[in-house]
């Protein structure tokens, strides 16, 4: 089966040429089909440049250089404008952080989802009145036919998120990429949006890449997660899984340190060090300046381990049962 | 004991650009933390909880209402007296890019609040930054040198270095990566331990909160409408509104996903005062009485409550019936 959005060893650097800074050095991902993939890592990880680059979105001066992004089969790595712009809108809808830069502030936004339309299946902006008022109620908008003649600025945050998710979906897009959709949202705004994430993606049987920060969203709405540490995917595998019994120790510092819910003052259990810059990342593991395990082998780059639904890239993962056998270090040179 | 900081019926008020009427900010807040104590205010953007902790401050005006320290009111106080308080009032933002100015060198940032008092400090801008955690050597470096945990650590250095008694903290880790927010929370509580701080804490994230805080207020539209021990606030919380955020925090379990299609709507516009409850609007079991009558605040078991119908209200009656 095709992977509806499938990234391969994809090397992406910025600045000079000659002297460039690495941002991301062989990112592997595959979002099979009515998955849903969360992308999680810090600032500085390489999360949001892998998304943008890969729909040719990152800003001037980053650039890949090694590697293959297929969305529904098409090769989007050196396509052409004409190309990237069918698939973006298209077989990608995209969803980003401020759904306020998403939105033309000058113009309704049943036009401007009506307009997603326009581009991808040609006509005019009326004769796609009733999609969009089915797409905007679709997305949980109250009074729809009335809400189309509104401008960006009468919604609030939640709404006009809920505006650019409709956008995202107007072509029926095989796959919905999302960057850090409810970060800038009120908790309670955050959860409403989440549903209407979940509705349009796992409900509906639609694949999606949501890179996020936040391991919260991951596990309400993800299946797989993909964890970045240093430009590179430390972890990957089933949500269930890797929540349950994370193999990489940057992993298990990230889930125990996030406080939880729960009654009584208690102290955290914090990570030491903090995540590393593009440009500052050590050879070997980059993760073993901060790790509590860490040992003289993790100098070297550390093997790949392929569990039976997952992989982790660390030379001292806990489980060790012997069914798991370290294979070769990934290629690494640029 | 007398707390560090009481405030009582604290009210504030904007007018609006071109006088398109007047914005409530907050309107008719008490609260007090005690030394060693963290109280810590919950609620969606809007609902004043950032008016709230300038005004504890005192970095914004109260229209109306009285801030008490150790039990005198400042509005009576002398400049002198004044000046002590806002000494012993500290607050760290969440931004700490923003709040160090990119000129100034650790140690001159460090040193600045010193210097405009013109007195030394109790304490050594090596031991300030030991006692958050820095190595002596960072006092050389400027704040783009730094990590965001790390400038914020100073940002606390300088709140430490008039020896407050209260550190008003708004959203100190929201602009923080998560494997650094720990570490941080982690400081601020051995701090308060080691000084007897008294800490004002304005966050949203509720999982947060119910790590660190002792009392929790939730406010809504200007107006705390539940507040208690944060332990009863988390485990049952009475009004539809801390409901309706405790649900909307993820479970964490990949297991546990909640629908929570009951969570609706967004804060009606602070600029209109609504008759009744101003959750009202929000709310699956408001009734009539709720789009009338504001509600008065009422005690159930440990919490003070701002609602007609609060959840245990009936079994705490039967109890004491």
């Amino acid at each position: 089966m095709t992977a509806a959005l499938q990234i391969e060893n994809l090397w992406i650097e910025a600045g000079p040429v000659d002297d460039p800074l690495v941002l991301v050095r062989g990112v592997d991902l595959s979002v099979e089909p009515g998955t849903v993939v969360g992308l999680v890592g810090e600032s500085g990880s390489g999360k949001t440049v892998t998304c943008m680059s890969a729909l040719g979105l990152a800003g001037a001066g980053v650039r890949i250089t090694r590697g293959s992004v297929r969305a529904q089969g098409t090769e989007l790595v050196g396509a052409d404008e004409a190309t990237m712009r069918r698939v973006r809108g298209g077989v990608v809808g995209t969803v980003f952080q401020d759904p306020l830069s998403a939105l033309n502030p000058l113009q309704r936004i049943g036009d401007q989802v009506a307009e997603a339309l326009v581009l991808h299946r040609g006509g005019r902006r009326r004769a796609h009145r009733e999609r969009v008022v089915t797409l905007l109620a679709r997305v949980g908008i109250p009074a729809p036919e009335q809400r189309a003649r509104a401008y960006p600025h009468e919604l609030s945050g939640g709404l006009r998120q809920r505006v650019a998710i409709a956008m995202a979906l107007a072509n029926d897009p095989a796959v919905l990429v999302a960057d850090e959709p409810t970060t800038a949202l009120d908790v309670t705004v955050q959860a409403q949006v989440l549903d209407v994430i979940r509705a349009a993606t796992r409900d509906e049987g639609r694949a999606a890449l949501i890179v996020t920060h936040d391991l919260g969203l991951v596990a309400e709405v993800a299946d797989r997660v993909a964890v970045m540490y240093a430009g590179e995917i430390v972890e990957e595998g089933a949500v269930g899984s890797v929540f349950a019994a994370p193999q990489h120790p940057y992993t298990r510092g990230l889930l125990a340190s996030r406080p939880l819910l729960a009654p009584g003052r208690r102290r955290l259990s914090a990570m030491a060090g903090r995540p590393p810059l593009p440009g500052a990342w050590p050879g070997g593991c980059a993760f073993a300046a901060r790790c509590p395990d860490a040992q003289t082998a993790c100098a070297e780059p550390p093997p790949v381990r392929r569990g039976d639904d997952g992989w982790s890239r660390c030379w001292y993962p806990p489980t060790d049962d012997p069914g798991r056998d370290p294979v070769e270090p990934q290629e690494r040179a640029g | 004991m007398t707390p560090v900081i009481e405030l009582s019926e604290l009210a504030k008020q904007y007018a609006l650009p071109g006088g398109a009427g007047r914005l409530t900010a907050v309107d008719g807040v008490s609260l007090s933390v005690g030394a060693g104590e963290t109280y810590a205010l919950v609620g969606e953007s809007g609902c004043g909880k950032s008016t709230l902790a300038r005004m504890a401050a005192m970095l914004v005006a109260r229209d109306s209402g009285e801030v008490r320290w150790s039990g005198q009111p400042v509005s009576g106080m002398s400049r002198r007296a004044l000046r002590k308080v806002r000494d012993h009032t500290q607050i760290v933002f969440q931004d700490p890019a923003a709040a160090l100015s990119p000129r100034l060198t650790v140690t001159q940032a460090i040193e600045e609040p010193l210097h405009i008092r013109g007195r030394t400090g109790s304490r050594s801008v090596a031991e300030l930054l030991d006692a958050v955690g820095l190595d002596a050597s960072m006092g050389a470096r400027y704040p783009r040198e730094l990590s965001g945990g790390q400038r914020q650590r100073v940002v606390v250095a300088r709140a430490l270095a008039l020896d407050p008694k209260l550190l008003v903290l708004d959203e100190p880790v929201a602009s923080l990566d998560v494997s650094v927010q720990a570490q941080v929370l982690n400081l601020l509580a051995d701090l308060q331990e080691a000084h007897g701080l008294a800490y004002l804490l304005i966050a949203h994230d509720l999982a947060v909160v119910s790590s660190v805080a002792d009392r929790i207020g939730v406010m809504y539209l200007g107006r705390i409408v539940e507040e208690g021990p944060a332990e009863e606030i988390v485990t049952r919380p009475r009004h539809p509104y801390t409901q309706m955020l405790i649900a909307s925090v993820p479970a964490f379990a990949p297991g546990q996903r909640t629908v929570r299609r009951t969570v609706l709507g967004d804060p009606p516009s602070p600029t209109e005062r609504l008759a009744g409850c101003a959750f009202a609007s929000r709310c699956a079991s408001a009734t009539a009485v709720c789009r009338e009558e504001a509600p008065a605040a009422r005690a159930v078991g440990s919490v003070v409550v701002r609602c007609h119908h609060p959840s245990g209200a009936d079994e705490a009656a039967e109890r004491l019936g």
